[in-house]
């Protein structure tokens, strides 16, 4: 096998190769001495590769990596194996690693998983762009000190979703009040009281979404800066108000909000539209707009159109026969 | 209209102004020449601002000395302009620091660089020194490549990377070439420190 003296190129030599590998090369190379390792912060360019990182209350992760189209997953567990082929050294520990085609498989104990997630953004200089928590065993907590590591170690997390049976109010209250989001905050889990007084920051955000929504209060929806929302099971009461919020200049980015009330409670358009001018609108045959949301041509049904007094967009509050509990608002469609 | 069908035009081709085109001399640092077009020059942004600014005529590039290029030899320059004619004309790709890098290596290209390493090693250094970006981008490509599929092993051996405990014995041997007293001063320091001394004086 012949050989080239990779470190005896100049740096702008350097940067333009790493420009050009993959995240398995990148990982591999940082593998092979701590020199190596270290070299790869002065080559490589900040934030080029995409870092998603799942983590479960199963004492599990995984950390897909992407470049274009060039992928490298690792999927951790903190089960003990006897055979592996490499050994990763962070500073809480050693990590025996394997690889399988474009995965790598870690044996990690879960006091070094926060090592070894600091690791992999070390080698390829980025930030953790999108997390994902679960945990679906009844009684096990999702595990939130993961995001508590990722902002202690970045500014703002694009994307968090959270997929759990339960989810204390502390966690919620963390995720709306502390970390700061800055893309997409995806809640699902089923944590059902009401009158939580669960406080949210003012958030600017591309997407929310949040199902079993009754600590979700008209404050929140007033905090939240949104291109589209879906919250489901809100109790929410005062439509009339954000309506009113948003004729009046607030919530300036939204294009879709849906608000679901329950199967029992039904929208009051009087109550909803009380005070505000607005114009009837038929359902017209085949009619249909581009739902950004949901990537997809949806049918419009008739509805109300209110006009924004600080820019003149339009908004249509759609009266949705068919889901009477839904409160559907569409800006500019 | 097919092209069968089409018109044909009598061109009187000597009554076409042609451009005379300047071919510029160079000399590697082994005293080999080479001609070389103006088109083809513009590849590598160094060349082109050189030739810019001594403002030759048709006359001074063939009575002036041919232009030394000091640290390239004749077998890299050779490759280097071989490239530099084949893609004359074409644009300059700009670097707006996307990453990855989509570099695709032309079959022209790949013929080439099918060189030995060492001399593939040359051709980057002259590629990065004469800035001809496209080459560049293709011959880090190279090397990139290079990398594919490997395990860690097989990349110290491709890349020439010193492993850990290799890295130690190097830095042990540049210790062993300082000056003796330091050595000793060093030394001495180092043991007083494994005896708990907080203080070396």
């Amino acid at each position: 096998m012949s050989s080239i003296n990779l470190f005896g190129f100049p740096i702008v030599v350097l940067r333009n190769v790493f420009s050009q590998f993959g995240p398995a090369e990148i990982f591999t190379i940082s593998l092979c001495s701590k020199r190596t390792e270290q070299n790869l912060q002065y080559v490589m360019r900040p934030n080029t590769v995409v870092l998603h990182l799942t983590a479960s209350d199963e004492n599990e992760f995984t950390i897909e990596c992407s470049r274009g189209r060039q992928c490298l997953t690792f999927r951790g567990s903190s089960e003990s194996v006897d055979e592996y082929e490499y050994v990763v050294n962070t500073n809480a520990g050693s990590v025996p690693v394997s690889f399988s085609d474009k995965t790598v498989f870690v044996n990690c104990k879960k006091r070094v998983f926060k090592a070894f997630f600091k690791y992999i953004c070390n080698i390829f200089r980025s930030e953790i762009g999108k997390l994902f928590l679960w945990s679906m065993t009844p009684s096990s907590q999702v595990p939130i000190w993961v995001i508590e590591w990722v902002m202690c170690q970045q500014e703002s997390l694009k994307s968090l979703w959270i997929l759990a049976d339960e989810v204390s109010k502390e966690n919620i209250s963390y995720i709306v009040s502390k970390a700061n989001i800055t893309e997409e905050l995806n809640l699902v889990s089923n944590y059902y009281k009401s009158n939580a007084n669960i406080r949210m920051r003012p958030m600017s955000l591309r997407k929310f979404e949040s199902f079993n929504s009754a600590w979700f209060t008209l404050e929140n929806l007033i905090n939240l800066d949104v291109e589209t929302a879906k919250v489901y099971s809100t109790q929410l009461t005062s439509r009339n108000m954000f309506l009113r919020h948003w004729v009046y200049g607030g919530c300036g980015r939204l294009l879709e909000m849906y608000l679901e009330f329950g199967l029992r409670m039904i929208v009051d358009f009087n109550q909803v539209l009380d005070g505000i001018d607005f114009k009837r609108v038929e359902q017209k045959k085949a009619d249909k707009y581009f739902s950004e949301y949901l990537s997809g041509f949806v049918g419009k049904d008739g509805g109300f159109k209110v006009r924004r007094k600080s820019d003149g967009k339009v908004a249509l509050l759609l009266n949705n026969r068919q889901k009477p509990s839904f409160f559907n608002l569409l800006v500019d469609c | 209209m097919s092209v069968e069908n089409a018109p044909v035009v009598d061109v009187d081709e000597a009554a076409i102004p042609v451009e005379k085109k300047m071919y510029y001399r160079f000399e590697s640092n082994d005293k080999k020449e080479f001609r070389v077009s103006e088109l083809a020059i513009q590849q590598s942004e160094t060349l082109n601002r050189l030739v810019e600014a001594m403002g030759y005529t048709s006359e001074d590039v063939e009575n002036k000395p041919a232009i030394a290029i000091e640290n390239i030899d004749g077998k890299t320059l050779k490759l280097v302009f071989q490239w530099c004619e084949h893609h004359k004309g074409e644009a300059i790709p700009v670097d707006d620091g996307s990453v990855p890098k989509i570099v695709e290596i032309p079959e022209f290209d790949a013929k080439l660089m099918d060189i030995d390493n060492g001399l593939l090693f040359k051709l980057i250094w002259a590629a990065d020194y004469l800035n001809i970006v496209q080459l560049l981008n293709v011959s880090c490509k190279k090397v990139a490549n290079m990398a594919q599929g490997k395990t860690p092993a097989q990349l110290r051996r491709v890349y020439l990377l010193p492993s850990d405990e290799e890295d130690e014995a190097a830095k042990r041997a540049a210790q062993e070439a300082q000056d003796p007293r330091a050595r000793e001063v060093e030394e001495e320091f180092e043991e007083r420190k494994r005896q708990g001394g907080n203080s070396f004086f």
